[in-house]
């Protein structure tokens, strides 16, 4: 399988200083559990020197869209259409979202629509059984740990959830050894602007919830028997709703 | 020294406030309303007779003090209200607004709720209508929909099972409505929808919005680090907890006219039904319900049958992984892991500071003790002062009881 690891030069939220970003260190993370033979890293804009710290991360090969960055969508479809005469992608891997830019993450939506690819979203990982052949099983990320099965046909566009344990290991000699290509993508008219005032960030507070300024109000037991104390625990996680009724209990063990 | 000094003579005060009439002898002290006039002419205000006029009785019969003098209007406006609740109804409206709640199991979230109160604030501004969209395989309560803020309800056919499938569906309602703003929820599936309905339609989307008004949203960019104001833009979804919900008075859901689409599958995207993780073997980090050891716990094979009877995730103190009791990915706390649980159950834990940060986010604690003064006895909302090695396994007999009957 050839998968395309596309990579914003992103920065860190902390230092604001250039950095890789999260969810596309997870894609590379991901593209190899997948199988991926060749994986390249593809970046529309000029190069910068951060993108090679991708390289440690497991990409042996990137390549720069110099003069793409006025509208990265249409030089990266450009691009993909151009490699599908020669061998075609399967599969195109990005983060949810970017770290330093528009921060939308509506790129690989935008991309997937003007290569007419479907799009699977918030990825985690690949699900253990495979379809045949033309077709991917991938588990989406929910909040709380739970997974939704996404069945999706290739090629395609895929984006990594952030919460993916999938982090590939550092490697120092990697990120030296990988080549970081330019080549010039095709002049495109500049893409729409964003309008409106960009400032620095003020922190606003968050609406505080019903839910937890309503508390349970500090309950206390000195000493009670261990069949008081075990019955108090039971009704009040019961009461919180994350244990489960009893008849609830048993009709699952029963199924 | 200017004239004569007026002293006051308080057997001449006490007979004028004589009341008559009775045998022994009474006397009006509050003066009967009226401001008592000093010897020496001035006015002098009585604050506890003041106080008595001003007191009516408020919101939960808490008593409330009316300085305007409108006791009486205040307390008969509050009849009002309590008794003559009118629905508003908006019935040529200048413009829509469309609102696509997630609405899971058809029922409106706290955050679907604040949805609906940004689409009020635009809407209220020009005198719009607020339209949701919601799924008819699930369809909302037309009341709670009234009270938080709805005018219109359009029902769409396709679930989220085909992402594709509804975004086309959608974006044709969207044609026939069509409305000056759509609104979704920066939520895991609100935010996904939205994406795929800008690049369908190719319009911008302004993601995670923190302020909303009529003329401005401002929202995060640039990693957090900057923010962009601009104006409402067509299609917009909102950060969670920034824009209150609708308070005020409940709207009348009234028919809109409108073709219903028929959703046709793609089958190019299949989304299945949403698999709860197994909390055995579960990230700590995301773990809804987690029950931990401290050094209190010297029976692991006990508190392991405990977490497995709870279907929890299992947590510990340092001290119990430095011991080697439990393995390093269960630590909870500042070297360890921070939670985000609803609940965390700690078995003989103290409760030091480094542990105590890592229930950064944790709602309800239930602490297991012998030790009273113990901080993980003051944070709990239920704390049991007993031996733990008594407490896990009557707990344990009493979850396998339940579940034989
Ligand atoms: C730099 C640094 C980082 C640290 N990071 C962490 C961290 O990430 N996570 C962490 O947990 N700790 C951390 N610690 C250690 C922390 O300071 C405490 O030492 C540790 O949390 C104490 O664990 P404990 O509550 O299990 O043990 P103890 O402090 O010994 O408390 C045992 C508790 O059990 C109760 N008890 C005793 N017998 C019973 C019984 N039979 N039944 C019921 N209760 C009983 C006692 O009353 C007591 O309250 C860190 C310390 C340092 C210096
Ligand atoms: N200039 C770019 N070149 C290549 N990929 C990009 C570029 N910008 C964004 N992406 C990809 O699109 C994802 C979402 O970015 P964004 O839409 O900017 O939030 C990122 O995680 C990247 O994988």
């Amino acid at each position: 399988m050839k998968a395309i690891v596309l990579l914003s030069a992103g920065i860190d939220p902390v230092s604001g200083r250039p950095a890789p970003v999260g969810g596309e260190v997870r894609a590379i993370g991901l593209a190899r559990a997948l199988g991926a033979k060749t994986l390249i890293g593809l970046h529309a804009g000029a190069s910068v020197p951060a993108l090679a710290d991708y390289g440690g991360y497991g990409l042996k090969e990137i390549i720069c869209l110099s003069g793409g960055e006025h509208d990265p969508v249409a030089a990266l479809a450009q691009f993909l259409i151009r490699a599908s005469n020669v061998s075609a992608p399967d599969l195109v891997l990005a983060g949810t979202r970017g770290c330093g830019g528009a921060d939308t993450g509506l790129l690989p939506y935008r991309l997937a629509e003007k290569l007419g690819w479907p799009i699977a979203t918030g990825i985690a990982a690949p699900l253990e059984e495979q379809p045949a052949a033309g077709r991917l099983a991938l588990a989406q990320a929910r909040a709380r740990g739970a997974v939704r099965p996404v069945h999706v046909t290739l090629p395609c566009v895929v984006t990594v959830s952030d919460m993916a344990e999938c982090v590939p290991s550092f490697v120092f000699a990697d990120k030296r050894a990988v080549q970081v290509r330019d080549e010039r993508a095709e002049r495109t008219p500049q893409g729409e602007m964003e309008e409106g005032l960009l400032r620095p960030y003020r922190r606003r507070p968050k609406l505080i919830s019903a839910a937890r300024t309503g508390g349970t109000g500090g309950q206390l037991l000195v000493d009670p028997t261990p069949e008081e104390a075990a019955a108090a625990i039971i009704a009040h996680l019961r009461s919180l709703g994350v244990l489960a009724a009893a008849d609830e209990a048993s009709s699952s063990k029963m199924t | 020294m200017s004239g004569v000094r007026h002293r006051r003579h308080p057997r001449a005060e006490r007979a004028a406030r004589v009341v008559s009439g009775r045998t022994r002898p009474r006397y009006d002290m509050a003066g009967g309303g009226a401001d008592v006039v000093a010897p020496s002419g001035r006015r002098r205000r009585d604050p506890r007779n003041e106080r008595a006029r001003l007191l009516t009785t408020g919101r939960e019969g808490r008593p409330r003090l009316v300085r305007a003098g409108l006791s009486k209007l205040a307390a008969a406006s509050i009849a009002t209200v309590s008794s003559v609740s009118k629905k508003i109804r908006i019935e040529n409206p200048e413009f829509l607004i469309a609102v696509i709640p997630d609405m899971i199991d058809g029922r409106l979230d706290r955050f679907d709720r604040q949805l609906l109160g940004a689409a009020r604030k635009l809407a209220d501004a020009g005198g719009g209508a607020v339209v949701v969209l919601g799924a008819r395989s699930a369809p909302p309560m037309h009341e709670t929909l009234g009270q938080a803020g709805a005018d219109r309800v359009v029902l769409t056919g396709a679930d989220g099972s085909d992402p594709e499938a509804r975004v086309d569906e959608l974006v044709t309602l969207l044609d026939r409505l069509p409305p000056r703003h759509v609104l979704l929820s920066e939520s895991e599936d609100g935010a996904d929808l939205a994406r795929r309905l800008a690049a369908r339609t190719g319009g911008a989307l302004a993601a995670g919005v923190e302020v909303l008004g009529a003329r401005q949203i401002i929202r995060p960019c640039g990693a957090g680090r900057q923010e962009r104001a601009s104006e409402p833009a067509s299609l917009m979804t909102l950060a969670p907890d920034r824009i209150a919900a609708w308070d005020g008075a409940e709207h009348e859901i009234l028919p809109l006219e409108i073709e219903n689409v028929a959703p046709t599958a793609r089958n190019r995207v299949q989304v299945g039904a949403l698999r709860a993780a197994d909390p055995a073997t579960m990230n700590l980090g995301v773990a809804p319900f987690v029950v931990a050891a401290g050094r209190g716990v010297t029976d692991f094979d006990g508190f392991r049958a405990t977490v497995a009877a709870l279907h929890a995730t299992p947590g510990a103190s340092r001290v119990v992984c430095d011991n080697g009791d439990m393995p390093r990915t269960t630590q909870v706390g500042a070297s360890g892991t921070v939670l985000d649980a609803v609940c965390y159950v700690a078995f003989g834990i103290a409760g030091a500071p480094q542990h105590l940060q890592g229930l950064g986010r944790v709602e309800h604690v239930v602490a297991v003790n012998t030790d009273l003064h113990a901080a993980m006895v003051k944070r709990a909302g239920l704390a049991i002062i007993a031996d733990a090695q008594h407490v896990m396994p009557v707990l344990c007999e009493m979850l396998a009881k339940e579940r034989q009957a």
